[in-house]
Parts: structure tokens; C-alpha cells; sequence
């Protein structure tokens, strides 16, 4: 079931469209994902849905009504914040039955729907805290008890883990999983962290300048990027330039590659660094390459090469074995497996 | 921060102490001479006194001119404060959260009162009322909401100033997420924003009161035949007598004010919101 529909929605701030003619679907107890550099119009999108900003143009539906020109009080909307926003105020208690208190709830269920998604956030006992005396993990917490208690018909987080700390955020980012998979409520989330989109969303928008670059699950965004710009935004990559004829690529440096798809309209293959294979000599189906550099990570190294052409590429590899005795000026061999090769086009159009 | 021991340093850091204290003493000096003044014996000022007295506080209780001045400074600067607070919340309000064309020309405008000298204004509005009087009939000149109105002009840029300050520094996000959990824009203003920016309000309040209060030059155009605001009546009490009875009323009124401040600093912390 559809839960809501952006039909050509559209911001423009003088002459600049902020979001330009945007259309999207979420399905009911969907996690969607808007993702994408600063200035790329997803944060204007969340807040022309929760009625913040106005649209200049275009249609926001929500449960089959049409809300575009509907203030953010009658919405329905539960918005988290990336800076909490708390009522300073007042109580945990007060924070999160603020939503209720509007609708006009009696008492005995304000009580027992407070108590029931401060449980959810596991913030049972700090109902009496003010909300300054919490930690800011705490803080998100309530924020996000407060979003949930009204029963909204979608939740809209807007960056709600960049003001933690790195492994509270790692943290809450698993809490805030479970919990939209738990209550089944439709999400849509906005950052420009591809780590916290694909770990979270069931499906990603990647947006760029103001439009959609690419829509689908974090597996086809990382596969089979439709541009340049999609896959060199979600995980790394290397790109090489030249021109694609049946199921193969010429570099522009001369080097050959093997491909599993016809890439006739690829101006540019993307090779994911850990998709490649080493060994500590050429041998079948790989060619020579020199180390440039080692760099350890832990369980991995990354192995920046040289090819004889010129090519350069940057390997991931399972640290130990071999790989931790090879110094830069070595050759070793590298090998690119056919499937692993992914064509871009020339204006960002994925090629065939 | 380390801060040297050669010798021109401690010299440098010697004078410019010495600069702060004088900077002090400049301004504190003739409210402590006041003080002192006001317990002399003598008819007459003069240095040194002949003795000291209570004398010049006990007569106030009788002197009229004094006790109305009192109450009818009093009555205007609280009504013009609650005029003035109540203009300037809406105004301060658009301000701070509404981008618009002309948004710093408004705020130009309602700054006004600060820039032009206040006896300009009084003169201004005085002649301003009289032509609507020859016009309309309505006496504004010598009534109370004309005296009232034009204490309010007074009160509006220090009461916009200090809201404004406080508007900007409450975070918008916090309006928003009250909106989206249902709550109408007055609802929001009510029950977040007010309570978020009070410092500011007692604050705003506060600085209102003591401008219309302590104001002359204004309330000299604009009272009553017969009536006086308290600086009104010290003037002219100056014209015919010197005597300390207007050191003992700038001395109470020194205290007021005073108290006033020391009670706003303990409720909402004065630093914090100016």
C-alpha cells in the first residue's frame, strides 16, 4: 500500500529550484533513505513534507489525502531532528506528551502512551528528568518517543544521528532500525552518510543538485550505479576512462578488460576496489602491475598499483598472507573478474 | 595565559587597570556623592556639611509634588511597558522569523526612537497632537493616553532589542517539531516560545520601565496643566531651591531602579539575555 506520494515537487528560492519537479513513491512501513551531498535539495524535501517549507510546486500525499497546502499542526507527521530539538522547559514526561496534550488526549491515556514509548526507547524511570540532565543519545531518544507517541502516519528523521558521537551513533542507528521494523512505520530519513543510509534503508534515493540521480535498495545503488556521480558517492571506486565495443574496454592508457555485459556506450567502467584479486606474480588471466603503496587497516589493506599503461588502481584485500610482506616498487599480479566491471556512460547514463 | 614580567609589561598592564578604576570612579562618583549629599544637614549645598540628617527623607512624605510625580511616573512607565512589550513581541517575532523586503528598514524604523534626540520627539509629538486636536477635536495633548503613547515610542526599541536577541538565539527547530506534534501557530508561541525567551521578556520589561520612568524631556511637552511626573517635579524644584531633599529623591530613586535590577539579575541572570 502506498503511504506517500510526491508528485513533481518543487522548491525554487528565486530562480534556483532548490528541488526541481521531484516525484516519489514509499510504500507502507517502507524505510526510505534520502541521501546525497550538502545542497542537494533532501533536506528541502523533508521539510516541504512535514510542511515546514512551502512548495512552490507539486503535490505532497499522505494516506491518500493530499497535504501540500495543510500547516504542519494537521498533518499528522512525527519529525526527529538532528539537533534534538527538545522542549528545554519541560519534563522527559512533558516532552513526549507534548503531541497528546494538543490532540486533547484524557489523562489515564496520556499516561499510559507516555510510559509505553519512553518503554520503547528504553527510557523507563526518566519520565521526572529535565531534559537538560540527559546525555545526547538520551536526548535523540526522547525526541524520538515524542515523534512516535502521536501515532503519526509517517516519521521523518532529518540527519538524527550526526550530532552523536561515533559509537553512540552506531549505536542508536541499530535501536532506530529495530524500532521501524518492530512498529512497521513508514520512514524516511535524510543524510548525507552512505554508511548510516545503506546500513538503514530498505530503499535509497541518491539526489543530486536538486533531482534524483538513482532510486533503489543499497545493493543495486553499490552494483550497478546509473552514473558517475551515484557510484562515487556510495562506497569507493575506481574509474577508468576510455571506449567500450561489445564485451570489452580500452583504456585510454591501452589496457584491455574483459567484461560480463556489452558496455557499446560506456565512456567510463567503475571497479570496485575489493572486487579485484591479487597474486604475488602474473600469472593466467592477470596482468603485471607495481605496488605504489601499502596502506594497513586492520582486517584489510588497501594496495594502491600501477600499471604498466599507466592505469592506476586501488585494491581492498584481506590483510595477511602474502600482502603483508610486499613493499612499494614490487610487481605482483592483478586480476579483474568480467562481472566486476561496470559501465558508466558519457553523460552519467548507465551504459547497457 | 602567561602574561610576562618584564618591565613594560607590568607597566602596560599597571595603566591599563589603572584606566578601568578611573573608568569606574568616573561613573560611580556622582551617584555616591548624591548618596552622601542627601544626608546633609544644611539648607544650602555645601562642602564640608554642618551636620548629617534624615530630615530631608522624612519631609518627602509631605511634599506633594513629589508623592503624585511618584505615582504618576510610576502609573505611565507601567502602562507604557505593558504597551510596549506588547507591541514589540508580535514585532520582534516578524522580525527574527520572517524574511521579507523592507525587513531591516522596519527595524531601522522601530530603532528610531533611540537615534532621535527625545526632546526632539516630545517637541514633534507635542505640535503632531495639537494639529489632530485643531482637526479632530480629540485632545491628545495633556491626557494620559497621549502622555502613555508617546512613553511607549520610548519603550519599543529597548524592548525589541532585547526580544530580538533572545529570538534569534532560541532554535527554530523547536517551534517546528511543536508544530508538527499539532500545536497552532499561537499555541506554539504560548507554550514554547514565551517560555523559552522570558529572560528576555523581564529583561525587556525591566530596561522599558526605567526609560519611561527616568524620562523628561518627553513627559515636559505632553503632561497636564498641574500634573508632574517625578523628573518634572525635580526640575522644578531645582528652579527655586538647592537643598538635599533632590539628592534624597534621586538617592530613592537610584535604590528602585537599583533593586530592580538586582531582582531581574537573580530571576533570569542579566548577562545571560543583554
Amino acid at each position: 500500500m502506498t503511504a506517500l506520494v510526491l508528485d513533481r515537487l518543487t522548491k525554487l528560492y528565486g530562480d534556483h529550484a532548490a528541488v526541481d519537479a521531484l516525484s516519489l513513491t514509499v510504500a507502507q512501513g517502507e524505510f526510505l533513505v534520502l541521501l546525497g551531498p550538502s545542497g542537494c535539495g533532501k533536506t528541502t524535501t523533508l521539510r516541504m513534507i512535514a510542511g515546514f517549507v512551502e512548495a512552490s510546486q507539486g503535490s505532497v500525499s499522505l494516506s491518500g489525502r493530499d497535504i501540500t497546502r495543510d500547516p504542519p499542526h494537521r498533518r499528522n507527521i512525527g519529525v526527529v531532528f538532528q539537533n534534538y530539538a527538545l522542549f528545554p522547559h519541560l519534563s522527559v514526561f512533558e516532552n513526549v506528551a507534548f503531541g497528546l496534550r494538543r490532540r486533547k488526549r484524557p489523562e489515564a491515556e496520556i499516561r499510559t502512551r507516555v510510559a509505553r514509548a519512553l518503554g520503547l526507547v528504553r527510557l523507563d524511570g526518566f519520565a521526572d528528568r529535565s531534559s537538560k540532565q540527559l546525555s545526547g543519545g538520551q536526548q535523540q531518544r526522547v525526541a524520538i518517543a515524542r515523534a512516535l507517541v502521536i501515532e503519526p502516519d509517517i516519521l521523518l528523521l532529518d540527519e538524527p544521528l550526526s550530532a552523536l558521537d561515533a559509537k553512540l551513533r552506531l549505536e542508536v542507528r541499530q535501536e532506530l532500525k529495530a524500532l521501524q521494523r518492530l512498529l512497521g512505520i513508514t520512514t524516511i530519513l535524510v543524510t548525507h552518510d552512505q554508511d548510516e543510509a545503506m546500513s538503514l534503508g530498505d530503499r535509497l534515493v541518491v539526489m543530486h543538485a536538486g533531482r534524483v540521480e538513482q532510486i533503489g535498495s543499497p545493493q543495486q545503488l553499490y552494483r550497478e550505479p546509473a552514473s558517475r556521480f551515484v557510484a562515487s558517492f556510495i562506497g569507493r571506486g575506481n574509474f577508468l576512462e576510455g571506449t567500450g565495443t561489445g564485451h570489452s574496454f580500452t583504456t585510454r592508457n591501452g589496457w584491455t578488460l574483459a567484461a560480463a555485459r556489452p558496455l557499446d556506450r560506456a565512456a567510463t567502467v567503475l571497479i570496485r576496489p575489493e572486487s579485484i584479486t591479487l597474486a604475488p606474480t602474473a600469472g593466467a588471466a592477470m596482468v603485471p602491475a607495481r605496488v605504489a603503496l601499502v596502506t594497513y587497516l586492520g582486517p584489510i589493506a588497501e594496495v594502491a598499483l600501477e600499471l604498466a599503461g599507466g592505469d592506476r588502481l586501488v585494491v581492498e584485500q584481506a590483510s595477511g598472507g602474502w600482502l603483508d610482506g610486499v613493499e612499494p616498487g614490487r610487481e605482483i599480479g592483478v586480476g579483474i573478474p568480467p562481472e566486476a566491471v561496470v559501465g558508466l556512460g558519457a553523460e552519467g547514463v548507465a551504459g547497457a | 595565559m602567561v602574561r610576562g614580567t618584564q618591565l613594560h609589561e607590568r607597566l602596560g598592564r599597571l595603566a591599563y587597570g589603572a584606566a578601568v578604576w578611573a573608568g569606574f570612579g568616573f561613573l560611580l562618583l556622582p551617584i555616591l556623592l548624591v548618596l552622601w549629599l542627601s544626608f546633609f544637614s544644611n539648607e544650602i549645598l555645601s562642602l564640608p556639611p554642618d551636620g548629617y540628617s534624615l530630615r530631608w527623607y522624612t519631609s518627602l512624605v509631605a511634599k506633594r509634588e513629589f508623592v503624585d510625580g511618584f505615582g504618576l511616573s510610576l502609573e505611565v512607565a507601567v502602562l507604557a511597558t505593558a504597551v510596549g512589550l506588547a507591541v514589540s513581541l508580535p514585532a520582534s517575532l516578524v522580525l527574527v522569523r520572517g524574511r521579507f523586503p523592507g525587513r531591516e528598514a522596519l527595524l531601522n524604523f522601530l530603532m528610531a526612537p533611540l537615534i532621535v534626540p527625545a526632546i526632539v520627539i516630545g517637541a514633534a509629538l507635542y505640535i503632531f497632537f495639537i494639529q489632530i486636536e485643531i482637526a479632530t477635536d480629540v485632545p491628545l495633548s495633556g491626557s494620559a493616553p497621549g502622555l502613555v503613547g508617546a512613553h511607549v515610542l520610548l519603550t519599543i526599541p529597548w524592548c525589541i532589542r532585547l526580544l530580538t536577541a533572545n529570538l534569534v538565539g532560541l532554535d527554530p527547530a523547536i517551534e517546528e517539531a511543536a508544530a508538527s506534534l499539532g500545536a497552532r501557530a499561537w499555541v506554539v508561541i504560548l507554550r514554547v516560545t514565551l517560555p523559552l525567551i522570558w529572560p528576555g521578556l523581564i529583561a525587556a520589561a525591566l530596561f522599558a520601565f526605567v526609560v519611561s520612568f527616568g524620562n523628561l524631556e518627553i513627559s515636559l511637552f505632553l503632561v497636564a496643566p498641574g500634573e508632574t511626573t517625578l523628573p518634572i517635579a525635580i526640575l522644578q524644584y531645582l528652579e527655586w531651591k538647592a537643598d538635599p531633599t533632590i539628592a534624597a529623591v534621586s538617592t530613592l530613586q537610584v535604590l528602585l531602579i537599583g533593586a530592580g535590577l538586582v531582582a531581574t539579575d537573580r530571576i533570569v541572570g542579566l548577562a545571560r539575555v543583554i
